[in-house]
């Protein structure tokens, strides 16, 4: 079994050292063999689940390889396997090999094909990585190769200014969360002592920080400070707010990388890691409190903000940090169980969601949904699985995100009331921009005098194999994975609350087709009183321009003072004065003792021999 | 009576003499001089402590140190009448040809 997952992490490693060596003629056989490699990891990844879905739960942690080994500290290169990870390794290697294959086509006719597989290879072996990592520094080596690989994807199209400045800012802002976790690491490591052995291991680390826990009541406030420290690298990589604003633009990137890594697997890792660390979570109140209202607040923040985009990509975009909002306040309000359960059902139907959006894209080349229109007749295929997809993401019943979404709902409402407003305001908006979505760019009449067609078998059979998880993805008894003692267990289903969501959801699909029957004179009208909102939203929230201004007013004069101090006071000062200058004058000074005058040199000679002798006989005289 | 310590308070004012010479000199050929007086210093040091022990050891030391003075002295000579001719100098200081 450890075998198995060995080889489950190394197969995508092997197709990213291989691809650079496939030469140009063959790039379809580059493409094959990195979809390939995904497919025989999920393969592999089945089988391992195969008891789980028995009803067995195993533990395994297989080590062989010591890596770390100094005084006081022991770290081991190790995999971890647990319901948990086998989960997440199914959304990873599953959805994977779907935008793989979807990836052959799409990417068919980019002259960066190989590059483009050798980076979705990077990705999957970083985030098998994350996913079976068994200790905390391991898993943030993986975290940051995940963020590169993450960073080289979407500047993909690095000749377009927009994908490499979003590449960057996704990095930067990663980089921003990644500082608060590193440190939260290292406070954890000093924390977590256990029989004088400091640990990181993930098995070990509850033990040994309920001991020191139990030391002083001031460690509490450390240890919440640390834990904080940690949620703020799941803030960059979940893109939670404040540290949101990377996502949206990360879309410049090419659609089924969208897919994946900004709607199904990376941006998960964050929730992921509050599952995986929540026995340690658990005991901080403090942490978790702080946690749910973050995610409560991206949740309604985001989904607000979808109502106005116009870029499809966008839009779903913003979902998805709603939809994150969702899975991290479920975390937040005790029990990581159902927010996994939310991670895995949101893989699926924002996966299907982003891969027929860019069926969409590929067909019509236009991203502006004012700008389609009528596409359900011209690309049947397609607008049924963006609408089953949609149909998830508001949560109707039979589709999975039903089952997902109520339970944190349910979690809400008997744990924290103001939440659980919060959170069905948004079920409203999600039902909303997605029913403003299907009315402007599925429904009405055609835009374009485009011919279009439906994609080739090969992009049209990951929909469907998406479109059957996003349905039965409530049936497949996968809560089973991580409704344990350890993650929180399950919200007992309400009936008032389904009753509320569905309808909540009804309404706002029925609002949104009713405004855009409406004639184009009174949406006009509509449209310029609420001018000022739109402006706000338009702007994001100024959210953009708070970090243009924060980076221009405090970051920039501070670097310019730093500069300042480094060349005025360090380099010219302490450097060019002070050490160069000294030695210059000693040097002058001392130079003058070098006459070149025999007679001086010899008078020092004498002068010498005299003092020695001075010397040695005061010693015999004291013998 | 003569006794040793006369002989070495001989030498040594000897040898300082030799010392100053040279220190002070500006010709070379005086500078040559003063060496052979500090090498004098030393024989007498020698032959002293010689018939004072009883050992035949430092006056065959001496005869060697005078047979080693003449040679010195030979091509100490010859190095300054060459220089004199070829540079018309006979500070040791002004002969800084080989110097950097």
């Amino acid at each position: 079994m450890t075998s198995r997952a060995w080889l489950i992490l190394s197969l995508p490693l092997v197709s990213f050292i291989l691809l650079p060596f496939v030469p140009e003629e063959k790039r379809k056989f580059g493409g094959w063999l990195a979809c390939a490699s995904m497919f025989l990891a999920f393969i592999l990844t089945l089988k391992l689940s195969i008891p789980l879905f028995q009803g067995e739960i195993f533990h395994v942690y297989h080590a062989p390889v010591e890596w770390i080994a100094l005084p006081g500290l022991k770290l081991e290169f190790g995999l971890l396997i647990d319901p948990l990870s086998i989960l997440m390794l199914l959304v990873v290697t599953g959805v994977g090999s779907a935008i793989f294959y979807y990836s052959l086509e799409y990417m068919e006719h980019d002259p960066g094909y190989r590059r483009y597989f050798s980076g979705l290879s990077l990705f999957s072996f970083s985030m098998i990585g994350i996913v079976l990592s068994s200790n905390l520094l391991e898993l943030f080596i993986f975290w940051e190769l995940v963020g590169l690989s993450s960073y080289l994807l979407i500047g993909h199209w690095y000749q377009k200014p927009a994908a490499a400045d979003a590449g960057k800012k996704a990095f930067l802002t990663n980089r921003v969360g990644d500082f608060g976790f590193l440190i939260g690491i290292l406070l954890l490591w000093t924390f977590s002592s256990s029989d004088g052995m400091r640990t990181l291991n993930f098995l070990q680390l509850n033990p040994a920080i309920s001991n020191f826990l139990q030391v002083s009541h001031s460690h509490q406030t450390w240890f919440t400070i640390a834990m904080l420290l940690i949620f703020s690298g799941v803030l960059g990589k979940s893109a939670q707010f404040p540290l949101h604003v990377w996502l949206p633009d990360a879309m410049e990137g090419p659609t089924p990388v969208s897919a994946l890594i900004h709607a199904a697997t990376m941006v998960a890792a964050g929730v992921y890691l509050l599952a995986r660390m929540f026995p340690l979570f658990a005991l901080s109140p403090v942490a978790l409190e702080v946690i749910a209202y973050i995610g409560g607040f991206t949740t309604l923040f985001a989904a607000t903000q979808a109502i106005i985009q116009k870029d499809i990509k966008r839009i779903l975009a913003y979902s998805t940090l709603s939809q994150l909002g969702y899975m991290v306040m479920a975390v937040g309000l005790g029990s990581a169980g159902i927010g996994m359960y939310h991670l895995t059902t949101h893989a699926f139907f924002k996966a299907l969601l982003f891969l027929s959006a860019g069926s969409v894209i590929h067909a019509t080349e236009e991203q502006d949904i004012t700008q389609m229109g009528g596409l359900i007749k011209k690309m049947p295929l397609t607008s049924t699985a963006f609408l089953i997809g949609s149909f998830a993401l508001i949560g109707f019943w039979p589709a999975s995100g039903f089952f997902s979404k109520d339970e944190i709902l349910s979690l809400a409402f008997s744990k924290n009331q103001f939440l659980f407003w919060v959170s069905v305001s948004t079920v409203f908006m999600t039902a909303l921009y997605m029913g403003r979505t299907i009315s402007l760019a599925f429904l009405g009449s055609s835009k374009t005098r485009k011919k279009l067609h439906e994609p080739t078998q090969k992009m049209i059979f990951p929909l469907a194999l998406l479109s059957f998880f996003s349905i039965a993805g409530g049936f497949l008894g996968l809560q089973r994975f991580v409704h344990s003692e350890t993650l929180g267990r399950h919200a007992e289903a309400n009936s008032f609350v389904i009753l509320l969501s569905t309808s909540l959801g009804i309404l706002g699909v029925f609002v949104a087709f009713s405004f855009y029957r409406l004639r184009e004179k009174k949406q006009k009208r509509f449209q310029e009183t609420f001018a000022w909102l739109n402006e706000i939203l338009v702007r994001k929230y100024y959210m953009d321009d708070l970090y243009d201004l924060i980076l221009r007013y405090i970051q920039q004069p501070l670097a310019q003072f730093l500069s300042w101090f480094e060349k005025r006071i360090i380099v010219e000062g302490v450097v060019n004065q002070a050490a160069a200058g000294f030695t210059a004058k000693a040097g002058n000074q001392l130079r003058k003792l070098q006459t070149g005058r025999i007679q001086t040199y010899l008078s020092v000679f004498c002068a010498g021999v005299v003092v020695i002798i001075y010397f040695l006989t005061i010693r015999t005289l004291h013998q | 009576m003569i006794s040793l310590n006369h002989y070495l308070v001989t030498s040594g004012i000897l040898f300082a003499i030799g010392v100053f010479g040279v220190l002070t000199r500006k010709n070379i050929i005086m500078i040559l001089l003063s060496i052979e007086i500090m090498l004098n210093a030393a024989n007498l040091s020698f032959v002293a402590f010689s018939s004072a022990l009883g050992d035949l050891g430092g006056q065959v030391i001496s005869l060697f140190v005078v047979a080693i003075a003449a040679s010195e002295v030979a091509i100490g000579l010859a190095i300054a009448v060459l220089i004199f001719r070829n540079r018309g100098i006979l500070d040791p200081n002004e002969m800084n040809l080989m110097k950097w």
